[in-house]
């Protein structure tokens, strides 16, 4: 089998910057009922009849993509400026797990 | 009791349980649920005055009921979430078909698992669709894997490795194997959007599937449920103009005449279901044999008449597979529970 | 079928065995329990052979009955009353809609309720017991049912479960022999043997309580206590309901109130006088 050509950088570029990054929504709070108890904040999902036990940083989260659709990068800017934190890489891989729990439990999806 | 006809007369007729003592309340009971029609019972028999223990356990069946309604929706949720977005809008089948578009038929209906219908060329993105939003198949077995694939009208069961429900991706209503062959593709043409991304059977292809389910596809375990289910649709289906006349043209297309004109006619013996005369044909001997299955549940829950059974259990087979075929896969089975036994 | 019908609290069972002997000892175990309300029960607990040559070679029963679990382990013949009584308790577990599911003891006092969550081996039962002869009246062993509108618990008071070393202690305390079941040897649990409750409990178990304190006993440690969150007591009591989640919104909003209205605590006990002491000296502190 023929060995492959090196893709110059540019045409790398091109490509991936041409699927757009998945945008993410929720209902929340609406369909839910939710209450703080120590420091958390449990919900009861209506649609889904399942009760969560939500701790920081997944209320905020919530918080913020019910006001828009967000990417998990514009997310993880929005949360870190709202904590005053850095948004480094170790802060977008605690973001991404937490929206895939939210997303696997259905308080997020893509839209 | 000794068999389930009082369930069937409660079920058509519920004036008719105030005539039972209060010992037959159980007995009643017993076999509702053992038929999981307690759901639709407690509907059916809601303001009348029974008495209050029994009252009671049939607003349990409703508690349930609306839970199972609850989940089964959430199901149908969670996977248009995840064919949506491959470009994939499922037909809902059953259950979540009458629930989602809310018709008579759900109500008190406790859910099974959640069936869909896809185009067969859609099959592997749906497959990795859901395999990707968490789902795992729930057999391994190669051996059932290949079967399922090869001669199934259905991939095998996937079921969600968080919520431990089932679906079951259809792309036709019967096994390639079977005598009969439905029009899949024409199921998918007449189809009807019912939301974004959603959509059901008509009207028609729903009796028509409903009878298939019923008659053609298995050995009538749970029978009188999915004759129940055709006997509300059809009630509701019959008031539209020229529906009988669909029913026939369509039942004639999917090659399912036969399986519709005797649902029709069960249907009308056990729940005087108004049915077109023309298409249920003159009453068969043979009917008789399969109201006696659909009414094997003693007054203790179990399933009774197992001469009946075994026939239909033997018919099933028969009918979903060609004779070679059917040697051949009864024994791979026999050897695999033999080697499963030997193990204790 | 050999048949036997019972009311205990809101249930009216219907139990059925095709072996006779069964059936004659639940009824001698459940003496002095009415019969279902208005000679209609609406319940039905079974046990079957598993197959058909099972009720005369080598026997074993199978759990059955209007709500099932698939998959059930059949038991030897001579385990048939403890088959019975967990048929009984499925039918409980799986179709009870009414009221909010504890998977807890209970007992009453001054018409307040303690209620002792735990899994098998936290004592509970045992506790249960050994309260119900020291002027406590029981209200349950397995199954404390919470009325979702009132709060309330409703009586549920079925024969105590004693296992192993409890069966000694409680035989030591309680002179009425006929209040005992026979014993069970060779169980998965052990030596078995279960005690009837007091004529008092049986006669008043449409008495409902309101619950005043929750306390989780963990048996075999030294003597320890610790308050419990409300957080952790939501967590902790509907990881034990069989029916929390099946009950929906109404579930979730009752378990909050009990969460927000019943104080909670946890201890260890390294044996029963140590128990009873933490149990005294909890109830003392909150006035019950």
């Amino acid at each position: 089998m023929p060995r492959s050509r090196a893709v110059p950088p540019e045409i790398l570029r091109i490509t991936v910057s041409t699927v757009p990054p998945p945008l993410f929504t929720t209902d929340f709070p609406r369909l839910c009922l939710t209450r703080e108890v120590d420091g958390l904040l449990l919900v009861f999902h209506r649609p889904s009849g399942a009760t969560h036990f939500l701790e920081n940083p997944a209320p905020e989260m919530l918080d913020l993509i019910s006001g828009s659709p967000m990417t998990a990068e514009d997310l993880t800017d929005a949360l870190c400026e709202r904590f005053s934190l850095g948004a480094d890489a170790e802060a977008r891989t605690v973001i991404a797990a937490r929206l895939a729990e939210l997303l696997a439990v259905g308080l997020v999806r893509h839209c | 009791m000794k068999h389930a006809l009082p369930l069937a007369h409660a079920l058509a007729d519920p004036i008719s349980v105030l005539s039972l003592v209060p010992g037959q309340w159980a007995e009643l009971l017993a076999i509702a649920r053992a038929e999981r029609l307690d759901g639709s019972l407690a509907y059916r028999l809601a303001d009348l005055p029974i008495p209050e223990p029994a009252a009671r356990a049939l607003e349990e069946a409703r508690a349930q009921a609306e839970f199972d309604r609850t989940r089964l929706l959430w199901e149908v949720e969670m996977a248009r979430r995840a064919l949506n977005a491959v470009g994939i809008a499922p037909i809902l089948l059953k259950g979540s078909a009458f629930a989602f578009a809310g018709l008579p038929a759900a109500v008190g209906r406790s859910a099974g698992d959640l069936d869909i219908l896809i185009a067969h060329d859609r099959l592997d993105a749906a497959e990795a669709a859901l395999l990707d939003a968490g789902f795992e198949w729930a057999t391994f077995d190669s051996y059932d894997q290949s079967y399922y694939r090869r001669w199934m009208h259905e991939l095998p069961p996937l079921i969600h490795k968080d919520r431990g429900t089932m679906i079951d991706v259809h792309h036709s209503i019967l096994p390639l194997t079977a005598r009969r062959t439905p029009d899949a593709a024409a199921l998918i043409a007449a189809s009807i959007d019912i939301a974004p991304g959603l959509s059901i059977l008509s009207p028609a292809d729903m009796i028509v599937h409903a009878a298939c389910h019923l008659l053609a596809d298995g050995d009538l375990s749970g029978g009188l449920r999915n004759l129940w289910d055709i006997d509300r649709l059809l009630r509701l289906f019959a008031a539209a103009p020229n529906f009988w006349r669909t029913l026939g043209e369509r039942a004639a297309l999917h090659q399912m005449r036969e399986p519709v004109a005797r649902a029709l006619r069960l249907a009308e013996r056990l729940f005087a279901t108004p049915v077109e005369l023309r298409l249920a044909g003159h009453d068969r001997m043979v009917d008789s044999l399969y109201i006696r299955r659909l009414l094997a549940r003693d007054g203790w829950g179990r399933p009774s008449r197992p001469l009946s059974r075994l026939a239909f259990y033997a018919r099933s087979h028969w009918i979903r597979m060609p004779p070679t075929m059917l040697g051949r896969h009864l024994w791979t089975k026999a050897r695999r529970q033999r080697m499963s036994l030997s193990r204790y | 079928m050999y048949r036997f019908d019972v009311r205990i609290g809101h249930a009216g069972f219907r139990v059925g065995s095709p072996w006779r002997h069964p059936i004659d000892t639940l009824r001698r175990l459940y003496a002095g329990y009415p019969p279902p309300e208005g000679g209609g029960a609406t319940l039905t607990a079974r046990i079957a052979p598993p197959r058909p040559l099972r009720r005369w070679l080598r026997p074993q029963a199978a759990i059955a009955g209007d709500h099932c679990l698939p998959d059930v382990v059949p038991m030897a013949l001579r385990h048939a009353l403890l088959a019975l009584e967990m048929a009984m308790n499925m039918q409980v577990a799986l179709g009870e809609r009414r009221h909010l599911l504890i998977h807890a003891a209970a007992v009453e006092r001054g018409g307040k309720a303690l209620i002792l969550p735990g899994e098998s081996g936290s004592g509970k039962s045992t506790l249960a017991a050994l309260l119900g002869e020291a002027g406590w009246r029981v209200l349950a062993d397995e199954f404390v049912l919470i009325d979702l509108a009132t709060l309330r618990v409703r009586p549920f008071p079925r024969p105590i479960s004693l296992k192993n070393d409890a069966i000694v202690e409680m035989q030591a305390r309680v002179a009425d022999e006929s209040r005992f079941g026979p014993l069970l040897t060779g169980t998965p649990k052990g030596a078995l043997r279960h005690l009837r409750p007091k004529a008092d409990a049986i006669a008043r178990m449409d008495e409902s309580a309101v619950p005043a304190l929750i306390l989780f006993p963990a048996f075999g440690f030294p003597s320890d206590s610790a308050g419990v969150s409300r957080s952790e007591l939501f967590a902790r009591l509907t990881e034990g309901s069989t029916n929390y989640i099946a009950l929906g919104q109404r579930g979730f909003e009752t378990m909050l109130r009990i969460v927000d209205t019943t104080p909670a605590a946890r201890f260890a006990y390294p044996d029963s006088a140590a128990g009873l002491a933490i149990v005294d000296q909890f109830c003392s502190e909150i006035g019950l």
